[in-house]
């Protein structure tokens, strides 16, 4: 626990299995970094692929990586660090007591998180119409020498899984925004508690660091035309 | 109130200076430097939303241990794994046909799927590439396999094999 | 108050049925939506029965055939889907499950001194998990069956095998979330849970190596449930990151597969060798020799656990170098499993033994686990592998190891705590007699397909030279002398929930909180939280 319970929590009692209400809450934290470390343990064969296809086949995914949307990428960055801070301050509110003003803030997360997969979303309709996709209907148009085609193509089914999965976990995360917005706006003990927030936020901050590693992986390879 | 947003503020603003700067620096041509930059960047920027966003900063140290347990486990991985393949070189070669017969196509199909499903190279050297509706066809090399199937007229959806 | 007055109050709290675990709440829905982890434990236990007499009934189909030289009993294909289905149920729905989720579930709180474990609605997730993983493994089954072995080696399963080899993945994808969700309840319930004075090193060893599994189940699980994903990936799309015609590595498949299923194995044997820390101290009546080593050899086992996994692929191209690095790590961890058979060894020396049924089975894991163990050693030889891999000596090694040592220990430990569990005394002649049974079986299963590997006999074969006909013939027999002494329980134990005598609080004069309170407990466990003064095992009436 970083500084002591918000004065709401401080009157709901603990979870029957614990004593006090401290203890559920730093069994919750811990919990949710357990968590993590497991879920950076899923993502974990995926970039191991990534370094296998990097070091196999660096022409292959420079020429792939050159067919990913930089803008957008880039931009979508953008949303999703802003979405943090967004979250970091709602946990902030949470702990002061201020729920409606988390609520806001986690609503306004939520609403980035959404932005992030309509530009995603977006980026795919077009990787679809240009061949993209991996499969037997692989064809990219412009670029790359047929030699790369299979480099080229092994990086984008480690494209789209990566994204994909991550926009699965960015979508558990949004539900869960808009779930807490909700939850958030009775008071406590009716409501959820306040220490959720801290929670939801510490899962976010993850699809956050999740990404923050794709993105110079999959859009930033070779745009020097190396 | 506003003394706690301050830090937040200010860290949202280095991450967005950190992405500006490494989505600048790719374009230069710098080689393998790139990649070490934007990496080196993805690294200062995950610090920056672990120690400040997350509060790992003043989390108490078993949090902190949960964070580096998953890191150390990745790096086993990455670092053993690795090990294997810095010691060995690949030989690509064209691949032998197995002494079996060809996967029997058309058995009870739960999840269907429709691709072309390729053999290995007969011992002419071509590569043998079997449909789901039976037909044959042999193309000369693997990239051609992904270019010749989308467009083979040959494919049929009549049957499909189970997943 | 005093503790025998405490404990006293504890046993009249839940010494009526009326107030026990297992009476609060006698509906269906009680039990179905029970957040309490010992009803879960109850959950599990039930389920994972049924699946090992699924598992059990595809190995008496493979014993069968193989009694027999020629491919006559099943084709060559059905066989593959037989031992493709023996390994996953036993592996997935059974084995990495059976202690933790039904034993570690029931005792970890109690051992602590909680009401419960952290997050019971994530425990109770768990189980539905489980049940639909096993309930989508049983459709692939039945829609046709997989013929990939267990382990699913690319390309075979990717470009080739005309089975259902993504519903078999999705099924054990779901067992995984499940298993990593335990994990992640025992690990925060043992830091941030246990009741005042439990300090570290007072904690009982099972929960020592419940822990340790723990953590493996969370940092391993989820490579296993990526790579599956991959797999099916590959499958359904026919790309080709595993594949090499694709510019794919089918060793980056069995990096990442056996990065997950070599610790898997240190899951299913860190409890066995939890419940023998429990039952032996008890029925030698000392404490165990160097608690200390005991558990800071189970911490090692499951680190040097993640470093030894491509001791799987000396033969399959891997490098030499990374071979000869793997085949020393394989030896390394073999060390702290050794210093644990010592301790155990010498925590009986000078002890006053008796044996009763928890105790044959607990003598006879140590010893088959010694067996298996030391079988380890030749495989981990890179020289011995080439000649012994993909053979029946494998096959004998993690037999001895899973069977001969982790079901044993999981019977064993079912036995100790059966009074606990269910608040009755199973009859000891029938639960000595089926120990015996089983040890004798097992052997006899067993020992002879160490010949056979030896011999050359590979394995996942239906038939074979008849040279060999003897030792699969005796192998055969101990099989359904085996299935026999699993039978027997099933019947013993059974009729005990009826007709057997009420167990009282502490049958076996055990140390330990679960012993404590009533059998069976009430549903919160203790009145109050107990208060712990001293270090586990504390048995005074056998040699000090």
């Amino acid at each position: 626990m970083n500084t002591g319970p918000a004065t709401h929590a401080a009157h709901t009692p603990p979870a029957p299995q614990f004593a006090t209400r401290a203890q559920q809450e730093f069994a919750g934290s811990f919990g949710m970094w357990v968590f993590i470390a497991s879920e950076l343990l899923f993502f974990g064969p995926l970039l191991f692929g990534y370094l296998y296809l990097r070091l196999h086949f660096p022409q292959g995914c420079a020429a792939a990586s050159r067919h990913t949307d930089f803008w957008l990428g880039t931009a979508n960055t953008a949303v999703l660090l802003t979405s943090s801070l967004l979250m970091a301050l709602a946990g902030q509110a949470a702990q002061a007591g201020l729920r409606r003003r988390a609520a806001g803030l986690l609503a306004a997360s939520a609403a980035l998180g959404l932005a992030f997969l309509a530009i995603k979303g977006w980026e795919y309709h077009a990787e679809f119409n240009e061949h993209l996709f991996p499969g037997v209907g692989f064809r990219p148009e412009a670029g790359g020498v047929a030699q790369q085609w299979p480099g080229m193509q092994l990086f984008f089914i480690l494209y789209f899984a990566m994204t994909g999965v991550h926009a699965l976990h960015l979508s558990a995360g949004i539900l869960a925004c808009l779930w807490l917005a909700l939850g958030l706006r009775r008071a406590a003990p009716a409501g959820l508690p306040d220490s959720a927030v801290e929670l939801a936020g510490l899962y976010w901050h993850f699809v956050d660091l999740v990404w923050i590693f794709l993105y110079p992986l999959l859009y930033l390879v070779g745009r020097a035309g190396g | 109130m506003e003394r706690g947003k301050r830090p937040l503020i200010l860290t949202w603003l280095a991450l967005l200076a950190l992405l500006v700067t490494s989505a600048g620096s790719a374009w230069l041509p710098l080689g393998w430097l790139n990649s070490a930059i934007s990496l080196g960047i993805a690294c200062a920027k995950a610090l920056l939303v672990a120690l400040v966003f997350m509060r790992l900063r003043q989390a108490h140290a078993l949090l902190r241990l949960a964070a580096v347990a998953g890191l150390v486990t990745l790096v086993l991985l990455f670092g053993l794994a690795g090990a294997d393949y810095a010691t060995r070189s690949a030989v690509p070669a064209p691949w032998q046909a197995p002494a079996t017969v060809a996967p029997r196509l058309g058995a009870l199909g739960a999840l269907g799927d429709t691709s072309c499903r390729h053999q290995r190279a007969r011992p002419s050297g071509g590569w043998a590439v079997t449909t789901p509706g039976g037909m044959s066809c042999t193309l000369a090399s693997p990239a051609s396999i992904m270019q010749s199937c989308s467009s083979c007229s040959k494919r049929s959806s009549a049957h499909s094999t189970p997943s | 108050m005093t503790s025998a007055q405490r404990d006293l109050n504890l046993a009249e709290e839940g010494a009526t049925a009326a107030t026990s675990y297992l009476t609060a709440g006698h509906t269906l829905r009680s039990w179905l939506t029970t957040r309490d982890h010992k009803r879960i434990a109850l959950l599990y236990a039930v389920s994972i029965t049924l699946f090992f007499c699924l598992g059990g009934i595809a190995a008496a189909l493979i014993r069968l055939e193989l009694a027999t030289p020629q491919g006559d009993l099943v084709s060559a294909d059905t066989y593959n889907k037989l031992f493709t289905a023996h390994g996953v149920i036993m592996v997935w729905l059974f084995l990495i499950p059976s202690i933790p989720s039904v034993l570690g579930n029931f005792l970890m709180p109690l051992m602590i001194g909680a009401r419960d474990l952290a997050f019971p609605r994530l425990n109770l997730a768990s189980w539905y998990l489980y049940l639909a993983g096993g309930a989508v493994i049983l459709w692939a089954l039945l829609a046709g069956g997989v013929d990939t072995g267990w382990t699913f080696y690319t390309p075979f399963s990717t470009m080739f095998s005309n089975s259902h080899v993504v519903l078999a993945l999705a099924g054990v994808l779901l067992t995984g979330f499940s298993s990593i969700l335990t994990g992640l309840n025992f690990i925060v319930t043992v830091h941030t849970m246990r009741a005042p004075g439990m300090g570290w090193f007072r904690l009982p060893l099972f929960v020592w190596a419940n822990y340790a599994t723990a953590l493996i189940l969370v940092l391993a699980t989820p490579v296993l449930a990526m790579t599956l994903v991959l797999l099916a990936i590959e499958r359904l799309f026919q790309v080709g990151i595993f594949d090499p015609a694709l510019g794919g590595d089918p060793l980056l498949f069995q990096h990442l597969f056996w990065f997950y299923s070599h610790p898997a194995v240190y899951i299913m044997v860190l409890p066995a060798m939890g419940v023998a820390s429990e039952i032996i101290p008890c029925f030698a009546r000392r404490p165990v020799f160097g608690y200390r080593f005991m558990a800071y050899a189970i911490l090692a086992i499951a680190v040097i656990g993640f470093l030894v996994w491509g001791h799987h692929m000396f033969v399959s191209g891997q490098s030499v170098y990374a071979g000869m690095v793997f085949s020393l790590l394989s030896f390394m961890v073999a060390v702290p499993s050794a210093i644990k058979v010592f301790n155990w060894t010498a925590t009986l020396y000078k002890g006053r033994i008796t044996f009763p049924a928890p105790m044959l089975y607990t003598l006879g894991f140590v010893g088959l686990f010694t067996v298996g163990g030391l079988t380890g050693l030749f495989l981990a030889a890179l020289a011995l592998d080439v000649h012994l891999s993909d053979t029946y000596f494998v096959v004998a090694h993690f037999h001895y190891i899973m069977v001969g040592g982790s079901v044993m220990a999981y019977l064993g430990g079912i036995h100790f705590w059966w009074p606990k569990v269910t608040g009755r005394m199973y009859s000891e002649a029938w639960g000595r007699l089926a120990a015996l049974v089983i040890f004798a079986g097992f052997n006899l299963t067993f020992f002879p397909q160490y010949l056979l590997g030896y011999a050359g006999m590979p394995r996942r074969y239906h038939s074979y030279p008849e040279e060999f006909q003897l030792l699969h013939v005796l192998s055969s027999a101990g099989a359904v002398t085996l299935a026999v002494g699993y039978l027997l329980p099933l019947g013993y134990l059974a009729w005990s929930l009826r007709y057997g005598r009420p167990a009282p609080p502490n049958p076996w004069r055990a140390t330990g909180l679960e012993w404590q309170t009533t059998s069976p407990p009430p549903p919160h466990n203790f009145a109050q939280p107990p208060v712990v003064v001293r270090g586990p095992y504390a048995y005074t009436d056998g040699a000090p």
